[in-house]
């Protein structure tokens, strides 16, 4: 087990390498340098002041000494400092904001496997009929309908016409002075709608991908294998062909960790939630780029963590790998 | 083929009702100079916020008096220019790198999927946001971004249908017969693997139109005064209270359009799969 995750680790060395070489390139197609946004809001900025700086940032120095800088400070974990008047280290803003949208997409995922584990599953068994066909529809829906537009409506909904929920914020003004159960409800009563909502759009790929994956189970000779000997209907499907079917959602899981990454930017844009999308969509707006640099890794690394958590559950729960994996 | 693929979809009764809502949106937007009563830039200060059914504008006006209907209209321009445009660069990048990676394996192979694991590890949006905060928000750099951040999918499957196209009797021949790389691979290979990748680009039109109305609700997406729905719901998102349907009608265009598409995508995957097409009756 040991080796093995350890193997996996190392393996991930180049990918994490290619991922800085990546954001960096797309950082540096900016034309002009980062200099300008920082002076541009100052006239009284000389041309020395502009040499200062450049030197400062080490945009001076010719483009592979700076990149190779630049990682030698990220293996520091050091990612610089914000453009942002407050200046501060853009190690300290992302590690502040990190659970909040590590909470969120926990909780999303969550939800997306309550529902649509038994939607996916129900729809394979009685192929063809009432529910799986209104299931797909309804999934189809969800994956179709923007996010963003999904959380205006709630926010009018829930809101504004029947004031059951906060629209706005992760916590209310009077949080500090709560009990520690009060806390928490109005924690959840914050997070309800942009939770829900941001896993409605994952519905739809994790049920369907169960449904045809059962449907291709059920055909299968170990099926009718049990089947023959005589075991009931009910243990066939709900313990043979599940089990088959649920290893590889891991996979699918893990594999949805950069959309819902990506989708926390608008959830937590319009719900005011302090998290790491927001910080990004601030840093992009104000062209904060050491900020927008290091969000770019982070939302790769967080990917890369989600792969190799799908990776080991996958090995932990397949036999056939296990063996081989963990001797 | 192109009969029991037209007939599977007919069959599929979902796929075709989104495959005719595609058909009406083209020609919603090519017809959007006739169809829409009003000039979607015309401000009308006296007729702002009006509800729907006021005054001929069927589904009301916005905050500057503009006719929701006719901006509606015009955007659909957008999202179909977008979704095509941004789609036809990602199916080009995936088809070249996914057939020299499958067709001459190797390094060649090696490198290629390398970087395809790399994009997929970033997170779109962050990738495309970033690079469009450097580039400046215009509806050309939204269409060339999500092109360049969409291309795996079909590198994927183009490779991995070439690698055992390219063994087959009929491809060895062509070899034989002394035709070059380019010439085996064009006309040859390819043909036979796009079947399943006009499915993914029919999804990824799908894919494009969301993630521009994103942009565009984002502000940084196509700029204003041009009418996108994208950006049509982010003017709707501040008179939440006074005028839902700023809010409502935008959103409710995304979604129509975008399940059509994925409804379409899923019913030619289906009607391209073998499996089914045995079922169909001769």
């Amino acid at each position: 087990m040991l080796k093995y995750t350890a193997t996996r680790i190392l393996m991930m060395i180049p990918t994490l390498l290619g991922i800085t070489l990546i954001s960096f390139t797309v950082m540096h197609l900016a034309p002009g340098d980062p200099t300008n946004y920082v002076l541009d809001m100052n006239p009284k900025a000389s041309q020395t002041a502009r040499m200062r700086l450049r030197e400062l940032y080490g945009l001076d120095k010719p483009i592979h000494v700076q990149y190779w800088n630049w990682l030698k400070s990220l293996a520091k974990m050091d990612l610089g400092r914000s453009f942002a008047p407050d200046r501060r280290l853009v190690r300290d803003k992302i590690i502040e904001r990190l659970p909040v949208t590590l909470a969120l997409n926990v909780f999303s995922m969550a939800i997306i496997l309550a529902v649509s584990l038994p939607l996916g599953l129900v729809a394979a068994v009685r192929a063809g009929g009432i529910f799986d066909r209104t299931s797909t529809v309804f999934v189809f829906i969800c994956f179709a309908a923007p996010s963003f537009w999904l959380a205006l409506l709630g926010m009018y909904l829930f809101g504004v016409k029947l004031g059951w929920l906060p629209i706005s914020g992760m916590t209310s003004l009077d949080y500090a002075q709560m009990s520690a159960g009060q806390k928490a409800v109005d924690l959840a009563r914050h997070l309800a709608m942009p939770v829900i909502i941001s896993s409605l759009g994952g519905l739809a790929g994790l049920s369907r991908y169960l449904r045809s994956n059962m449907l291709e189970i059920i055909r299968q000779d170990f099926l009718t294998t049990a089947r023959a000997k005589g075991l009931p209907e009910r243990t066939v499907i709900w313990k043979h062909a599940l089990r088959n079917a649920l290893i590889p959602v891991i996979t699918i899981l893990g594999l949805s960790v950069p959309g819902l990454v990506g989708g926390s930017v608008i959830m937590e844009s319009i719900y005011a939630i302090p998290g790491l999308g927001q910080l990004f969509y601030t840093a992009v707006m104000g062209r904060d780029y050491p900020v927008v640099m290091g969000g770019l890794v982070m939302g790769a690394v967080l990917t890369l963590a989600g792969n190799l958590l799908a990776d080991l559950g996958y090995a932990a729960a397949d036999p056939r790998v296990r063996d081989s994996a963990f001797r | 083929m192109l009969r029991t693929t037209l007939g599977l979809l007919w069959r599929n009764r979902l796929a075709f009702a989104g495959g005719m809502i595609v058909l009406c949106l083209f020609l919603v937007s090519w017809l959007a100079p006739v169809l829409a009563s009003f000039d979607p830039d015309k401000v009308q200060v006296r007729q702002r916020l009006k509800p729907p059914g006021t005054a001929g504008h069927v589904l009301g006006t916005d905050s500057l008096g503009r006719d929701v209907m006719s901006r509606l209209i015009w955007g659909s321009r957008v999202s179909l220019k977008v979704g095509f445009v941004a789609v036809g660069i990602a199916t080009l990048i995936g088809l070249v790198l996914g057939a020299l990676a499958g067709y001459h394996g190797g390094l060649t192979d090696g490198i290629i999927m390398r970087f395809v694991d790399l994009m997929l590890c970033f997170p779109s949006m962050f990738l495309i946001l970033a690079v469009i905060a450097i580039l400046e928000p215009s509806i050309w750099n939204v269409m060339i971004v999500i092109g360049l951040t969409g291309w795996m999918g079909v590198a994927r499957l183009v490779r991995a249908d070439l690698m055992s196209l390219k063994n087959r009797d009929f491809a060895l021949a062509a070899r034989a017969l002394g035709a070059g790389d380019m010439r085996i691979i064009l006309v040859h290979l390819l043909p036979n693997a796009m079947g399943p990748v006009l499915v993914t680009a029919t999804l990824g039109v799908a894919g494009a139109i969301l993630t521009e109305s994103s942009l565009s609700f984002l502000g940084l997406g196509v700029q204003p005064p041009t009418p996108t729905w994208g950006a049509m719901l982010t003017e709707g998102k501040d008179y939440l209270q006074q005028a839902w349907w700023l809010s409502l009608y935008p959103g409710l265009a995304i979604l129509i359009t975008v399940l059509s598409y994925n409804l379409l995508g899923e019913g030619l995957r289906e009607a391209l799969d073998p499996h089914n097409r045995e079922a169909l009756p001769k």
